[in-house]
């Protein structure tokens, strides 16, 4: 009991310390990460069904193993251009906490790189770039082999407001 | 002498040479065989009579010599070389007496080599005395040596006796004085002991003394008993009465003496006075004895001195005697034998006085036995001295006979050389009148020869001179003649040859044309056959292109399909990625209970990596192949464009040439028609230029004839005349020409002129090539 009460305290100490094995994947040159209990699958790509009236960054829907998964384009979320699928495009399925479920998205990225270890000495803080900029969905900067890898906020890459509309999606 | 022909002339002449010739041949060979005769009996007959006679001289010479020796020496190798000799002696008799038979002419040989022979054989006899008287010489010499001997012996003996004689009477002498000696040395003690027993008054002394005459007794016995001689008997017997009558004396004055002082002093004085006495009469007895014996013992060393002497002159003279037969011997001469004999009578004398000396029976046997001895070897001295004698007269004989075979061997060889000699001149006088003969022969013939060579000669050169000058004035003319046909024709022929010379230019340069023409033709059919080889090449190589090309594109084929494979291990690659994340991603969800399960999914991970990276390598390798084999297929399409122009580039080609080819062939053919009528031409031009030759060169060898003419009656002339008369036929040669030349000199240019153009080459015409 107690035991699990460390781990769960270790667990939540790590969450909210930002220290623990993340995920990395490239968009556009770029390495982002995401901590690893978010990720729930790494799937390669697959024919998305498109949804009608959705907004454009908001792909379609994949039936993964008879659950309809909503997938977001990272790329058009984060305002670059679309490229066309490789075979090194994958979908990475994470869990987002909204304000009363936890509900699977499907992101679409570039390349699925590994599973990294970082450490508390590694990570700095957004640096402040104005008021005008949003750098919540930023959890932080780790500093790998002379490169950064951005480390998102999979929860605050998409606002509440998209959160229920997928809900009503699946 | 004018009439007879040439060949009787000069046969004439010859034949009174030969006979002149024959006559002096034959007297000479007529002398030639009487000193050949002469020579003959030279060879045959004086000589070998030369030769025999001093073989025969020499044989006989060696003898004398050999048997000189033997007569000197008497050894018996000397003998056998005189055996030697004498059988070359009598050898060379034979020879003597077998040229006596074969020889006619040798008078004196006959007789010369009777004495020869008789005192040869003189000789020879002598020879056998020689070798009889030798023998008797040396038996008389044994004798000689033993008698002689003999005596020696005896008189050795003798000495030998008188020595011993000598040394046992000195022996006895000296017992006899050694025991009067002793006599004296026991008187004088006896006196001595007794004055010093008076002196001192020892009685006992005196005693003793008188004891010790006793011992006198003794000696004077042994004495007697040596002594032989009378008055020395009577002496010995004195001395003992002495001695005794002193014995006496002392025994008497002992009594006395030991009374002392109550002796008697008279009957001391008068013992006294008798001991004296007698020791007196005792000693000078001794003294007297000692004498005498002394005075024997000088005589009789005298006495044996003399016996000795004569003794050793016996000795000597025997030793003289045999000295003196050696050195007659060694010196040669009989007188010192007989001054050696007449040391026999010395000898005699000398044993009379030793007889006369001597006493004793064996003594006198002895000397008479010297004296045989003595007379022994006389004799046999003499009888030595005879035969040496005798043996020296042979060899005088011996050499007499010698002498007259000698002289004999040379009266023969004088008469040879005598002979010889008168052979020799004989010879001489004839060669010499032979040799005066031939001279005077000689230079008669010479003069005969010389007178007959003359008149003959002159027979022959002067009809020869008159031949020689009319040929040389023919010679001429004919020479003249062919002159001018020569040159005319000569320059005709250099003409022809010239038109010829450029003819045979001519062709040549056609032929080179012909062949060149040829060459050509030939090179293009060449040309054309290897450009249709070409072709076909470059159509095999289209064909391969177009494989290859082909090839080229299944290659592509292949490794796009390799490709596709590739890209499906690229996606297996790019799945497993997927799964070791998401296993990884599992493990963290798990916690710790997934540790092992991360490090599986990391291993999963870096296999899938590793295949990621093969797949990539091997898709860059295939894209390298494949853009490679693009080019390729590019490089292909390039050459088989390149190969389509060369293909079209050379059937044209091939076109052109043959073209080529054919014109070559007309060129070629024109040419050779060409060449064939420049070469009838030349015939021509040689076959003329040939006959001017022909004219030419007859002329010449009529020129030369003419020459040769001209030289010959140069010969005659020089055979004729000799060099000096050459100007003679030269003027009248000048002259004959001048004669002839100027008839001759006026139509020759103006026929030979006419000669030249018209007849021999229709060079004027120009016809073209068609008369040929």
């Amino acid at each position: 009991m107690t035991q699990d009460i460390s781990l769960m305290d270790q667990a939540i100490r790590e969450i909210n310390t930002k220290i623990g094995k993340y995920l990395t994947f490239s968009l556009e040159k770029e390495e982002y990460g995401i901590g690893i209990l978010k990720v729930k699958e790494i799937i390669g790509m697959m024919p998305i069904t498109s949804v009608p009236r959705t907004p454009q960054f908001v792909k379609g829907v994949i039936n993964l193993r008879g659950k309809v998964i909503p997938i977001v384009d990272l790329r058009a979320k984060f305002g670059m251009a679309g490229i066309p699928y490789t075979e090194r495009t994958c979908i990475i399925v994470v869990e987002i906490d909204s304000s009363d479920a936890t509900i699977l998205i499907g992101i679409v990225v570039d390349a699925v790189s590994e599973v990294l270890n970082i450490h508390g000495d590694e990570i700095e803080d957004t640096p402040a770039f104005g008021t005008h900029l949003d750098t919540e969905y930023i959890m932080g900067m780790a500093k790998i082999d002379g490169g950064v890898k951005i480390l998102l906020n999979i929860d605050r890459v998409l606002s509440s407001a998209e959160i229920q509309d997928f809900q009503s999606i699946a | 002498m004018r009439n007879l022909s040439l060949g009787i002339k000069i046969s004439g002449g010859f034949g009174l040479l030969i006979l002149i010739a024959i006559a002096l041949g034959g007297m000479a060979v007529w002398n030639m065989n009487t000193v050949k005769t002469q020579s003959v009996m030279l060879a045959e007959e004086y000589v070998p009579e030369v030769e025999m006679a001093m073989a025969l001289r020499g044989a006989v010479s060696r003898l004398m010599f050999e048997m000189r020796g033997y007569g000197f020496t008497e050894d018996d190798t000397f003998y056998q070389k005189a055996r030697e000799e004498l059988a070359a002696v009598e050898k060379a008799v034979e020879a003597g007496r077998r040229l006596d038979e074969k020889a006619v002419n040798l008078k004196k040989l006959k007789e010369e080599l009777a004495e020869a022979i008789k005192g040869i054989d003189n000789y020879k006899a002598l020879i056998e005395q020689s070798v009889d008287t030798s023998a008797e010489l040396a038996k008389n010499r044994g004798v000689l040596d033993k008698s002689a001997a003999q005596y020696m012996a005896n008189s050795n003996a003798f000495l030998a006796s008188q020595n011993q004689q000598f040394e046992r009477d000195l022996a006895e002498r000296q017992q006899k004085v050694t025991h009067v000696s002793n006599l004296v040395d026991i008187g004088a003690e006896v006196r001595v002991m007794n004055y010093k027993a008076q002196a001192n008054n020892t009685p006992d002394m005196i005693d003793a003394a008188a004891g010790k005459l006793d011992s006198a007794f003794t000696v004077l016995e042994n004495l007697r008993s040596i002594t032989r001689d009378e008055a020395d008997l009577r002496r010995i017997d004195a001395t003992a009465s002495a001695g005794k009558n002193y014995q006496d004396a002392m025994k008497a004055f002992v009594p006395e003496f030991r009374k002392s002082l109550l002796a008697d002093q008279g009957v001391l004085a008068r013992l006294k006075t008798k001991m004296d006495e007698n020791a007196a009469v005792y000693m000078n007895n001794c003294n007297e004895f000692l004498k005498g014996q002394q005075e024997k013992l000088s005589r009789d060393m005298l006495d044996r001195r003399n016996k000795i002497t004569l003794v050793g002159d016996v000795t000597n003279l025997g030793n003289d005697a045999l000295i003196g037969t050696f050195k007659a011997q060694a010196m040669r001469s009989p007188a010192v034998i007989k001054t050696a004999l007449e040391d026999f009578s010395k000898i005699n004398d000398k044993l009379d006085a030793l007889k006369a000396a001597t006493r004793s029976e064996e003594n006198l046997k002895q000397i008479e036995a010297i004296r045989q001895a003595g007379t022994t070897y006389k004799t046999a001295m003499s009888d030595f001295l005879t035969n040496w004698t005798r043996l020296q007269e042979i060899g005088r004989q011996r050499a007499e006979a010698g002498d007259v075979a000698i002289a004999a061997c040379n009266a023969m060889a004088d008469a040879g050389m005598s002979a010889t000699s008168g052979i020799a001149d004989g010879a001489v006088a004839s060669l010499g009148n032979a040799s005066t003969v031939m001279t005077i022969g000689l230079i008669a013939a010479l003069i005969v020869g010389c007178i007959i060579a003359f008149f003959i000669t002159r027979g022959i050169t002067v009809p020869v001179n008159r031949i020689i000058a009319g040929l040389n004035e023919g010679a001429n003319q004919v020479a003249s003649a062919s002159t001018q046909v020569s040159s005319s024709s000569q320059s005709m022929a250099e003409g022809a040859s010239q038109q010829a010379a450029s003819i045979e230019e001519t062709s040549s340069s056609m032929e080179e044309m012909s062949s060149m023409t040829k060459k050509n033709s030939e090179n293009a059919s060449h040309a054309d056959h290897l450009m249709k080889e070409a072709n076909q090449v470059v159509k095999t190589a289209n064909d391969s292109m177009h494989d290859l090309n082909l090839s080229m594109r299944e290659i592509s084929k292949a490794s796009e399909e390799t490709s596709k494979i590739i890209k499906t291990i690229d996606e297996i690659a790019f799945q497993t990625n997927l799964l070791a994340l998401n296993a990884a991603v599992e493990a963290a969800r798990a916690g710790e209970a997934g540790a092992g399960f991360a490090v599986v999914a990391d291993e999963v991970r870096n296999l899938a990596m590793r295949a990621a990276e093969a797949a990539k390598n091997t898709a860059a390798l295939i894209e390298d192949t494949v853009k490679k084999v693009n080019h390729g297929s590019e490089l292909v399409s390039t050459t088989h464009e390149a190969f389509s122009k060369v293909a079209q580039s050379s059937a044209k080609v091939g076109e052109i040439v043959t073209e080529i080819s054919e014109a070559s062939n007309e060129q070629a053919n024109g040419i050779e028609q060409v060449n064939l009528a420049i070469t009838e031409m030349d015939q021509v031009v040689q076959q003329n230029a040939a006959n001017a030759e022909e004219s030419a060169s007859a002329s010449e060898e009529m020129s030369a004839q003419a020459e040769q003419l001209k030289e010959y009656v140069r010969d005659l002339v020089l055979i004729v005349k000799g060099s000096g008369s050459h100007n003679e036929s030269i003027a009248g040669r000048t002259q004959i020409k001048t004669i002839a030349g100027p008839k001759r000199q006026v139509p020759a240019p103006a026929s030979s002129r006419e000669l030249r153009p018209n007849q021999v080459i229709p060079l004027d015409d120009d016809d073209d090539f068609t008369d040929f």
